[in-house]
């Protein structure tokens, strides 16, 4: 008999036998040891932080059968303290535009020939934001969409602030060398923008910085417990405890995810697995738990694939592992999908659902060639091409044709206003 | 006493952990190897499943569903460690059998070595799901439920995935008879 003409039967046997035989091996004897030794070292998860412990699965809970009062006791306890919070709350609840989830479409904002200009979404009524700024790049709406960020001045850069109708412009930092075109990243409440800078042009040598924007006050973040040369990429998570950016061991060095506390005080390298290139990590927009997407690689210059980690629980999810290169994950506004780019000739746009990433659909992206975001509403995803004089808008259930406004290039990547629900 | 020794460990109690680490690190070693025709890769694995396993013991829920629970977290290590062969580039193209003790080359097992060979050649060219379900199914003997329980996805989902990869292993071991062997000195 040969394995390859075997009936069903001796087909069950053969392969049976066959891994009995194969498995006739024991273990290295050092690698107990090794078990042993790194689980003495290693912190235990809190059950609390497990979503095991709270998501009924078949595999770590036998499901009990449930008295029928236990759901009526309970539906009256909810009721009973969903009121109480209502007659406790209703006088001090302040209707404040959700700081995340799904928001209005509000205005697209671009660079072109060193000026900021806004248009409405359909790409109309384009208009120059601010004319008073020279060399006005990148701009960054804050999380409630009544200001925005850019860069000015150039070489060395500032960092000003305007209300989104053009008035109110004011520098709030300044002799600042921004080594990235990648947008400064606000606090959630508004009153904070954190940024990179190197310390003279093209040194390598960038450092995260943090700027209230009332005092006008900017610190440089100690980056303690890492050995970071370069700090880079920031971006502020929705709780507000925590800067995400990229941090690099040598200065050609594939890139770690670094945390650090807006105050300095506490900062760590988060466990992710690969090397990370030119990517700003990406917090979804929640808080329980946080989640930062990213692209990364076996190691530099490798094709990355698209990541989620869970800060909770420290496990790293892969999302995509298409043989293409994946870059530049953005979640959507209600934290349910990601959409990336794949590829390159030319690339394309992939969207999928964070819980079931295997049900990805990919788009055509219309050449864009830049990281891509979402429109706060939900339904588009946009970005700029290579060259970044288009703004390319994709509507992501393919009910309307994609768009494309033409503009003269620009120098940072879109942006697009959120507005209160 | 495997009730025991996880509710102790489940406390906090690593002498315990140990104890249970010792009973299946061997079983867990092997499952990987079987999976993974990597030796370097499956030690990685079966580390990577026991820390893992202590980190969060607190999230079984139910002791006696231990093994089980453990064999996920194995499955799961060795998906990770796949991956990364994949993105190496290298798991798929080599062909070299693991290296056997002499002792288990000898036909005492009632697969002769041209079979073995080829068993394992056409085994590589599987991917890891299938090669995962095969192993389940064929070494740990796992039936379909439970094979459905270490992967998580229902039974249904186990019987098409095994029916495909006994299909592919079968196509695999053809398509390997076809080829004709490179014989590079020119002589038997």
């Amino acid at each position: 008999m040969t394995s390859q003409n075997a009936s069903p039967d001796d087909f069950d046997r053969l392969m049976r036998q066959w891994m009995d035989a194969d498995a006739r091996v024991r273990e290295p004897d050092h690698l107990f040891e090794t078990v042993i030794e790194r689980t003495r070292r290693a912190r235990r998860i809190p059950g609390w932080l497990l979503p095991e412990r709270w998501i009924p699965m078949q595999l770590t809970m036998r499901l009990q059968p449930i008295p029928r009062l236990v759901p009526v006791l309970l539906l009256i306890i909810a009721l009973v303290l969903v009121s109480a919070a209502l007659v406790i709350g209703i006088g001090s609840w302040k209707p404040l535009p959700a700081p995340f989830g799904s928001a209005r479409n509000g205005l697209l904002a671009y660079d072109t020939n060193a000026a900021i200009f806004v248009s409405n979404a359909d790409g109309t009524g384009a208009r120059p934001l601010v004319a008073s700024v020279p060399n006005a790049a990148a701009a960054a709406f804050s999380q409630d969409g009544t200001k925005v960020a850019f860069w000015g001045d150039g070489s060395p850069d500032s960092l000003y602030v305007a209300n989104v109708d053009g008035s109110g412009v004011r520098k709030v930092s300044g002799d600042l060398w921004i080594g990235t075109d990648r947008p400064a990243t606000w606090s959630p409440d508004g009153r904070s923008i954190a940024f990179s800078s190197e310390s003279g042009a093209n040194v390598h040598d960038e450092r995260i910085y943090v700027v209230d924007v009332t005092s006008q006050v900017a610190r440089p973040i100690a980056i303690t417990q890492s050995d970071a040369v370069r700090a880079f990429m920031p971006a502020w998570s929705p709780d507000g405890k925590w800067i995400a950016f990229i941090g690099l061991t040598s200065p050609t060095s594939g890139g770690k995810i670094w945390i650090v506390s807006p105050d300095g005080t506490e900062s760590r390298a988060l466990p992710t697995t690969g090397a990370i290139e030119g990517t700003q990590p990406q917090w979804a927009p929640s808080v329980a738990p946080l989640r930062l997407a990213y692209a990364q690689a076996a190691a530099i210059d490798e094709q990355q694939d698209i990541y989620v980690l869970d800060l909770s629980t420290g496990i790293e999810t892969a999302i995509s592992s298409d043989p293409a290169n994946e870059r530049w994950p953005t979640w959507s506004p209600d934290g349910t999908r990601l959409a990336w780019l794949v590829g390159d000739a030319p690339p394309q746009l992939r969207i999928a659902q964070t819980d079931r990433p295997t049900s990805s659909v990919t788009l055509a992206s219309d050449f864009m060639d830049n990281p891509p975001g979402w429109s706060p509403d939900g339904t588009k995803v946009y970005a700029a091409n290579q060259t970044r004089s288009t703004v390319i808008v994709v509507t992501v259930d393919g009910s309307a044709p994609n768009e494309r406004f033409d503009h003269d290039r620009g120098q940072g990547l879109p942006a697009w206003q959120r507005l209160a629900p | 006493m495997q009730r025991d020794l996880v509710e102790r460990a489940m406390a906090g109690d690593h002498d315990a952990f140990s104890e249970l680490a010792r009973n299946a690190i061997g079983r867990l070693y092997v499952v990987a190897r079987l999976i993974l025709r990597d030796e370097g890769r499956a030690e990685d694995a079966t580390q990577e499943a026991l820390v893992v396993a202590w980190r969060r013991l607190d999230g079984l829920r139910d002791p006696d569903r231990f093994e089980a629970w453990l064999h996920r977290l194995l499955v799961h290590a060795c998906y990770r460690e796949a991956r990364r062969d994949r993105r190496r580039g290298s798991i798929e193209v080599r062909i070299d059998p693991l290296v056997m003790p002499e002792a288990s080359r000898v036909l005492d097992t009632g697969v002769d070595l041209a079979d073995r060979d080829q068993l394992e050649r056409g085994f590589r060219r599987l991917d890891v799901d299938q090669r995962t379900v095969l192993v389940l199914h064929y070494y740990l003997g796992f039936s379909l439920d439970d094979a459905a329980e270490v992967l998580g996805i229902p039974p249904g989902t186990v019987r098409s995935r095994l029916h495909r990869a006994i299909n592919a292993m079968r196509a695999a071991l053809e398509a390997d008879a076809r080829t004709p062997v490179f014989n590079p000195g020119g002589s038997s």
